[in-house]
């Protein structure tokens, strides 16, 4: 099977699961209790107000009509309305794109370097201080929760040296400057577990190609030890870290919404967080479709990235 | 390191002692007994304060230290003193007694939620694994679809719907971790599936239960015990987050991640209420983090974790995101290879 058709049938593979995200989002948000209408109105709203906006929304519809009708409106590409914000939630998530992607992006940039380098000397260093050393500061990086981080992060750089801004965001196209003094908390927060993921990641997998027959080959052979390590070994040890790459980004999105919510940056996570306060099926739904998407869009193109750089792969 | 030509005998001609070796093992590795010490003393605080709360209505903690439930407002945000050794939060409660009545929480979550992902993931992977065809195929779609729900979101979308509240954020973490724990069994059946000594027992004619039960999960049970230690730092991390969201504990129960919500608002006054209950989320995920990291380290390395996301049957050699599954390899040039033999053939 050629590349090509391998491509074709993951993307045909995502359409199920995909299906099965939108069944199972659907089927949660009509088991929550309460009336989403009269948490949008208030106590006591006008009969007559919430009659329009409940059959403005078709909540008075059969159930099983109300998802044959989402699941018609998806595949023409709309993944829901929000009834709190009266408007498309694919419009909402594509204005608040733009910060999270930003966040998470930033957080790709310097947590993948960083890792790389650490995981490769760490691994040169094997069982001696320096891969102790990396190690458990992998291990602890793994083990901060990035709430607290934030909030600690917040109190020492912004209250009581006051470095950087406690919260908020701005466009990197508006004031990089302003824009890059906002980000480095949030970025901080979000990049440590992450950094720490993949350096252990990155250590273990040079570890086992500094273990396989061609490295001794090479050093019987008086190559450098240097150019061992990053001209053979970690060509090779890069290979596994691409899969866990696209798997991160769920780690990443999950942070996005704490990271997002304590520094009060508009993006997606916070606007999800809103919505579910809110009780605003649309938004729920749509949040949970959109990550879905994101999610297995990374897996995927990572799988692809794989499979086009390792000539062993088989696709079947 | 001592441990690890002992290691190396025993994953490789021991394989069917497997779990009790490997726990013997454990005491060599100072990742896992510092990790161990840690894990202990917070089940002595969770024990201590659970004891203290059912049998003895909370007087012991309030003899050696205060009723964590009990409000002073005049004391409310003291600085940490000999009183109040981590200070006091917004009721003037005591943060440490909170903060010992929390690790009950904490532990509670862990273990419950792990219980759950555990026992579910085992018993689909297995099945899915030793069925195949179609029955495989529903399965590990229905858990693909479980897995590609960032979990924190899945995780508030479910806490919505429940409710907020301790038993429903069991349940939540529970079913969140259930496709993890039935990826890594079915992995693991379907490379045992083809093992000889399987074979063996169906020529001998063993039922196919017995054979699932007594030659294949056992066998399997290693992997996920790893997975397991691993992500119950995960767990506990991502409980507190939602308790932090506010989606998970609610007041007046003492938990670190709903003590730290309150806590973002009285930073700027208060900052110990809020750093002294992520230490300690800091501290326990450290030490299981420790402990399992060590027990992978002790365990066979032919058993550690495989791919996180082989759903695509990618063969990917040598790709096991594991820590250091080859460290005896590497030491000890004369120990033969052992991924040569099992990489990327399933």
């Amino acid at each position: 099977m050629s590349l090509y058709r391998y491509t074709i049938r993951r993307l045909l593979q995502i359409i199920p699961v995909l299906f099965g995200v939108f069944t199972l989002t659907f089927v949660m948000v009509h088991s929550m209790p309460g009336n989403p209408v009269r948490i949008l109105l208030g106590v006591s709203p006008s009969q007559q107000l919430a009659d329009e906006l409940i059959r403005q929304y078709g909540f008075d519809q059969p159930l099983w009509k109300q998802y044959l009708d989402y699941l018609w409106r998806l595949l023409q590409g709309n993944i829901g309305e929000s009834f709190t914000r009266n408007r498309p939630v694919m419009e909402l998530m594509l204005e608040r794109m733009g910060p999270t992607v930003v966040l998470m992006g930033v957080s790709y940039l310097i947590a993948l370097p960083t890792a790389l380098l650490l995981g490769v000397y760490a691994a040169a260093r094997h069982n001696r201080m320096g891969d102790h050393v990396s190690r458990f500061l992998g291990l602890a990086g793994l083990s901060t929760p990035n709430f607290w981080l934030g909030l600690m992060l917040i109190f020492l750089l912004s209250y009581e040296f006051s470095i950087f801004p406690a919260s908020g965001y701005v466009s990197p196209l508006e004031d990089p400057v302003a824009s890059a003094r906002h980000l480095v908390l949030p970025i901080l927060t979000l990049a440590t577990a992450q950094t720490a993921t993949l350096m252990r990641m990155t250590r273990s997998s040079m570890v086992e190609e500094l273990s396989q027959d061609y490295v001794e080959t090479a050093r019987a052979f008086g190559l450098p030890e240097r150019r061992i390590l990053l001209r053979h070994a970690f060509r090779n040890a890069l290979l596994p870290l691409i899969t866990i790459i696209g798997l991160q980004l769920s780690f990443l999105l999950d942070g996005s919404v704490v990271v997002e919510q304590i520094f009060a940056i508009p993006g997606m996570g916070r606007l999800g967080y809103n919505g579910l306060l809110d009780q605003d099926y649309g938004i729920i739904i749509g949040l949970n479709i959109f990550f879905a998407v994101l999610f297995l869009i990374g897996v995927l193109l990572t799988d692809l990235a794989y499979a086009y750089i390792d000539p062993r792969i088989r696709y079947d | 390191m001592s441990s690890e030509s002992s290691t190396a005998t025993n994953t490789e001609f021991e394989a069917e002692s497997g779990i009790v070796a490997t726990l013997k093992e454990l005491r060599y590795s100072p990742t896992a007994v510092s990790g161990g010490f840690i894990v202990a003393i917070l089940i002595g605080m969770g024990l201590f304060s659970t004891i203290d709360l059912y049998v003895f209505d909370k007087q012991l903690i309030t003899a050696l230290l205060a009723d964590p439930h009990e409000m002073d407002q005049i004391n409310a945000y003291a600085p940490p003193s000999a009183s109040h050794p981590m200070g006091t939060d917004q009721f003037g409660r005591d943060v440490f007694a909170r903060v010992i009545y929390g690790s009950r929480i904490a532990l509670a979550i862990g273990l419950i939620a792990v219980g759950i992902s555990f026992v579910g993931g085992v018993l689909i992977g297995a099945f899915a694994a030793y069925s195949g065809g179609y029955t495989d195929d529903v399965l590990m779609r229905l858990i693909e679809v479980l897995y590609s729900i960032p979990g924190l979101v899945l995780a508030m979308t479910l806490m919505a719907i429940m409710g907020a509240s301790i038993y429903n954020l069991f349940f939540a973490y529970g079913i969140i971790g259930i496709p993890a724990y039935a990826r890594v069994m079915r992995s693991e059946v379907l490379s045992i599936r083809e093992e000889e000594y399987v074979d063996a027992a169906r020529a001998a004619g063993l039922p196919t239960y017995k054979i699932l039960l007594r030659e294949i999960i056992p066998n399997g049970f290693a992997a996920v015990l790893v997975q397991a230690t691993l992500s119950l730092g995960g767990v506990i991390i991502g409980a507190a987050a939602l308790s932090f969201l506010g989606f998970g504990v609610q007041p007046p129960t003492a938990s670190w991640g709903r003590m730290l919500n309150t806590a973002q608002e009285a930073l700027l006054i208060a900052p110990w209420v809020a750093a002294f209950p992520g230490l300690m989320i800091f501290l326990t995920v450290m030490g299981f983090n420790m402990l399992g990291d060590g027990l992978r380290d002790a365990m066979d390395p032919k058993t550690s974790l495989k791919n996180s996301y082989d759903e695509d049957n990618l063969p990917v050699p040598g790709a096991d995101d594991s820590g250091t599954r080859t460290q005896t390899a590497v030491d000890d040039p004369t120990s033969p290879n052992i991924d040569l033999q099992d990489g990327g053939d399933d």
